[in-house]
Parts: C-alpha cells; structure tokens; sequence
C-alpha cells in the first residue's frame, strides 16, 4: 500500500492505518530498535510506541517519507529506552542517581530549546555529510550511528573487510570532529 | 556536548541520506572498493614508465620509427591541423584552401582519421577527489601528456574541422574506458587541467579514449592504444568540428593559487614554472591560428557581464565568423541550471561551415539569412519570468518547488525565420524526484523582426507547420527560475 494512502488512513481516524503500517515497516522499525537495545521485548515495546505516536500526531503531521519519519521516531523511543535502561543497570548505590538529581538543580536547557540545539547540530552534520565525505562513507556512517548496525553486519553487506569499514568509520569520525570544531561546538 | 547529542541529533540527518542508507543496507547500492595492491601497482607502474622513458628516449632518437618527428620544431606547433585545413572564414584561409587541395581518405569519402602518439609523459599523481552531489568519489590517478598529432585523413566530405571533446570517465561502472585530457582542455562537465584521468584497473596498460563529437552532440568512443591515438570518425550528417578550449584564466588559477586543486599536483612541464608554461602554451596557440585568435578575443569580449549575444556579435563581423562552443555536451538539468544562470548562455553557438552555410542553434541558414534571425537568447533573457504565478498556489499543504523553463528554437518556413520560445511549468514532486509535472505550455512566436505573439499550440502549427513542433526544443534551454511554495 502506497504511503499517501497510510497516511490518508490517519487522517481519516481509520484503525487500519496501523496495521498497514505495521505490515509494511514493522521490520524495519523493528530492525532500528533491536540494533540499539538487542532486546527483542524492548524493541518491540518501542515499535509499538512508535504506531502510537505515529496515531498521535499524523495528523497534523504529513510526513513526505513515511519511512524515514516511523524511522526518527523508532530511533528516538529507542534511545530513550537505552538510557533507562542505562541507568537502571547502573546500581552501585544511589550516588548515580543523586548526582542526575542534582543535574536537576543546575539550568538544563528547556526542551524546546534542547531540540532546537539538536536541530542546529543535526543540519550542521548535514551539511558535513553531504559536502565532506564521499557518498559511500556516508552511507557507511550513517548505517553504524543512524541505524545502529553492527560493523561485520556493515561489512558483510558491503562485501569489505571489517577493517576496512572501521578505518572508513574512523576517518570519519575525525573529519566530524574537525568539522564541528570549525563550525563552534566544543567537543 | 554528550555523545547522546550527536547520536539525537542524527534522528535530523535528511531522509535522501537515511533513505540511500537504507537501500545500501538493503543491497541496492553498491560500491566498489579500490584495492590498495592496485593503487600502489598504478603508482609503481608510472614510476617506471617515467624512469623508462628518461633513460631509453636518447635510443629512441636514432629509431627510424620515430625520425619524422623533428624535435627540433616544438611539439605543440605540430598538435594541431594545419592552418590550410582550418577554419574558412578569412581571406588567408580561403586562399589557402584553394590551394592545398584536401586529401583522399583511404576510408571512403566520409571517414577522417586523426593519428597522434604520445610523446612524453610526466609523473603521475595521486589526487583524493573533492566530495560531489554529482560525481562518485575515489582516488584518481593523475598524469600530463604531451600528444603530437602525426597525420589526418580526410575524406572529401568532411569539413575541415573534428570537434574533439575528451570525456573525464567518473562512473566505476564503465571500468573499461580510459580518459585522456590534453593540457589545459576542458572536459564536460568536469574540470582537469593538464591531467590524464586514469581509471585505477587499466592503470598498467595507458590505453585511453577520446569521445569524437559532432555539433550535433553524436559523438562515439574509440580507442587509443599503445601509445598511439587513433580517431576513426565517420559524419552523421556532414558536420563534425575540431577544436581544443582552453579556460586559460580558471588553468592559471587552479594551478597557481594554493586553494587550486592543482597547485600541489600539477607537475611542472620540462622545467620551467607552471606560470611559465601556461603563458608558453597560449602564446603558441596564439600564434598558429589566425581563428584562434579570434577565438581568444571573443572570449575576453564576453568574459565580463555585459555581454553581447552571439548572434550581435557575428552579425558586427566582417567574415569573421567563427565556431564559439559550449562546454556542455550533456543536458545534465542540474549543471545545466548552474551554467545559465546569469551571464551568457551556455548553449548559444555557432559555426560556419566550409560551403559557407551557417548552423546557429542547430539550424542551418545562409549568410543572408542570417542577419533576419531574431536574437532568440536576448528575447528569452527578457522573458518576466516573475510575471505568472505557479499553479494550484491555493491549494498547496506542503512545500511545493516549481521551475519555469524557457526553451528557444529556430524554425524556417516558406522562407521566414522565426523563433519560438516554449515556457512551461514544471512541479517537482518533493517525495520522488523522478517525477514530474509540467503544466501550462505557453508558446511565443517571435517575427525576424523581433515582435512576438503568445500563442496555444494549435495556432503555432500555423504559422511553422507540424514538422516544427518537436522535441528538440529541449536541447536549447537558456533559461528557468525556481519558485518556492
């Protein structure tokens, strides 16, 4: 089923818009979640969530890729569910815990003004990906930090060696580095 | 910043990159991998061919094979075709050409052959190719060679030129060709000045290609093996043109300036500075043909922004006609939109052929005819293009991007000369760009005196006859503009 008419699902409060999501970008979400918290009930818990707040905000949102938008989406739910997790394995007392409550006290950026600041490194690692590297080795950064697939994964796919893609991923990532430090982030 | 950030902030990376991600992942985008073994063979390889030639050339001076080759001319007054075989359009030449009668073709009326040897090849450099929308990126092998052209073929037919344009082969995919660019010619497209442009599988072999291209863009690929260039081209419809383009001021600045891509790679020629040699090669051009130099003039007529159109140009010149290039072979829309924004045409030529008749935008007309055309680039440059809105602009919910594109050709009927203009909306559809949709044609009939009239199609064909109304008005593209809503 074409996107335009998911979409047209949700817009119409139609209940098949979700399974019609599902049957056609279930695996792939699914493979975005279980590459960042290889855990098949967290990935799926996430994958649900994320056809909930597809529900939730289509409309008014109309994504133009439905893919990459179910994609953000994944990716962001499954982070955050990496970070729980993160911190929940973390033990050791509560000294962890108290200094995040502490973090508290201190002037953390608002939401909106965490977003906006992710939007602005976001289009700065843009303008790098599109101007700095060759297309390949974007394909290949992207595949390790955007979809978070592992390197022999990475490797297999691409028919090179496993050195070969981290050395790609590596001078990368220092070309990144020296990109953001010119553009004023301090890293 | 935390490295969550920089992993958030990827959720923002555009979807054309995630999406071309995908695909790799998924086995529809493939890449090639440059073995290192075959990078350092190429390097090993150019390395000795250099230390070869410094050492065996005194022997190969007292070879027979190579006495005809008189060093003590320089090699470059020989590049090129004899001024008897260049361009008609000046008193000397004319003379000349009745003179020296052409010669046969072994190969038929309709065949030339140009036959040239590589006589010296400087060491080669690595170059780690800039990223590029456009082009695939790896690592190139760069070399600078000097060609002597030994002998053209003409058949009876064919005019007295050959346009050679030399194709920089980017795509991994055509692994079997080679590219060759001489001196400081410029290829399509793509700018490599004084480099060979080798493909890293065939690096041992130096066989290269020239791609032969005619005016009316029918070009073929042959080869050049062992050392010796050898062109067989034959006519597609009786006009093919020789002529090597120089952009001497964007040379001199890639070689000289430290931001040149060229400066740190490009080797100097027998000793002299890079500045040197370039002054030496466009004095020498300078000096051999007549055409040339007006050539070189027209371009330093028309290298500021208040330039005239071609087409006032040659109508102010007394037999001084002459072919003025573009230097875009292919209709890539995208460097195509670059090229023409601004500033002259990229597509606006024309040529004098050896019978006297004149192509100017892929039309023939006689001498006489053409001091009636209508200046058909000055009327699209004039075009409001602001003046209509795009359509459905009421009823838009997300961005949608138009371009409006303006097309000119020339047209004869019963003996007039008109131009006609073809405007038209194009959508570009945001979520394939595959796909298009093109709205609201409009055509402008435009009188040998420069009136026009907006007319529906159906009127057109009126005036030019059906024949006329055909495709080939998108090969004339001069103009678009880009609305965003």
């Amino acid at each position: 089923m074409q996107d335009s008419v998911i979409i047209e699902l949700y817009n119409k409060r139609d209940e098949r818009a979700i399974a019609e999501t599902q049957d056609k970008y279930g695996a792939y979400c699914m493979t975005i979640a279980y590459n960042i918290l290889a855990d098949r009930l967290d990935s799926e818990e996430c994958v649900n969530d994320t056809y909930l707040r597809a529900w939730n905000t289509i409309p008014p949102e109309q994504p133009e890729q439905l893919r990459s938008y179910l994609g953000a989406i994944t990716r962001h739910l499954s982070l955050d569910r990496y970070r729980e997790k993160t911190r929940e394995k973390r033990g050791g007392g509560d000294m962890p815990l108290a200094l995040e409550e502490l973090d508290e006290i201190i002037a953390a950026p608002s939401d909106v003004e965490r977003e906006y600041d992710l939007r602005a490194l976001g289009e700065c690692i843009n303008r790098f990906l599109h101007t700095r590297v060759s297309a390949r080795d974007c394909d290949i950064f992207l595949c390790r930090y955007y979809f978070v697939y592992p390197v022999e994964q990475i490797a297999k796919q691409l028919k090179f060696s496993e050195a070969y893609v981290r050395n790609i991923l590596s001078r990368t990532r220092r070309k990144l580095k020296a990109y953001l430090e010119k553009e004023g982030y301090s890293i | 910043m935390k490295r969550d950030d920089l992993f958030s902030a990827l959720s923002f990376v555009d979807d054309e990159l995630t999406e071309r991600a995908h695909k790799t992942m998924q086995g529809e985008h493939k890449y090639k991998k440059i073995a290192a073994w075959k990078r350092w063979s190429a390097v090993a390889a150019c390395v000795c061919l250099v230390l070869a030639g410094a050492l065996l050339l005194p022997l190969f001076e007292k070879s027979p094979v190579v006495d005809f080759i008189d060093y003590s001319v320089d090699p470059w007054e020989n590049l090129w075709v004899p001024a008897s075989d260049m361009w008609v359009g000046s008193s000397e030449k004319e003379d000349a050409v009745e003179d020296i009668p052409p010669p046969v073709s072994a190969y038929g009326p309709d065949y030339m052959i140009v036959v040239a040897k590589v006589i010296e090849v400087l060491p080669s450099v690595y170059v780690d190719a800039p990223s590029s929308p456009y082009i695939n990126t790896f690592e190139r092998q760069y070399h600078v060679v000097k060609l002597q052209v030994l002998e053209t073929i003409r058949g009876e037919n064919m005019p007295s030129e050959i346009y050679l344009r030399l194709n920089a082969n980017l795509d991994p995919s055509l692994d079997e060709y080679d590219s060759l660019v001489i001196g400081g010619l410029r290829q399509v497209g793509f700018e490599n000045y004084g480099m060979i442009n080798m493909d890293q599988k065939r690096a041992e072999k130096f066989s290269f290609l020239f791609e032969c291209w005619n005016y009316e863009n029918q070009g073929a690929i042959l080869p050049f093996k062992d050392g010796v260039l050898c062109l067989e081209h034959w006519k597609k419809d009786g006009w093919l043109s020789f002529r090597i383009d120089w952009d001497w001021e964007d040379f001199r600045e890639q070689v000289s300036s430290s931001s040149g891509w060229g400066s740190d790679y490009f080797p100097a020629w027998e000793g002299c500075t890079v500045e040197d040699t370039v002054q030496s090669i466009q004095e020498e051009l300078k000096r051999w043909a007549h055409i040339r130099a007006k050539s070189v003039r027209y371009e330093e007529t028309f290298a500021t922004e208040q330039q005239q159109s071609v087409l006032e140009y040659v109508k102010s010149q007394e037999n001084g006609l002459f072919m003025q290039d573009c230097d875009t072979a292919y209709y890539d829309t995208s460097t195509y939109y670059e090229r023409n924004i601004g500033g002259f045409p990229a597509n606006e030529r024309i040529a004098l052929r050896q019978d006297g008749e004149i192509v100017y935008w892929g039309v023939k007309f006689t001498p006489e005819e053409i001091s009636h055309v209508p200046d058909l680039g000055a009327f699209i440059s004039s075009l409001d293009m602001t003046a209509l809105v795009p359509p459905h602009t009421e009823n838009h919910e997300q961005m949608q991007v138009y371009r409006r594109f303006a097309f000119g050709k020339y047209v004869k009927n019963e003996g007039t000369v008109y131009g006609v203009v073809r405007v038209h909306w194009q959508l570009l559809q945001q979520v394939n760009r595959d796909q298009y949709i093109y709205y609201d044609d409009l055509y402008y009939l435009v009188m040998p005196d420069g009136t026009y009239q907006i007319m529906e199609i159906e009127e057109l064909i009126t005036y030019i006859g059906e024949d006329n109304i055909l495709s080939t008005f998108y090969e004339y593209n001069v103009g678009e503009r880009w609305w965003y809503w």
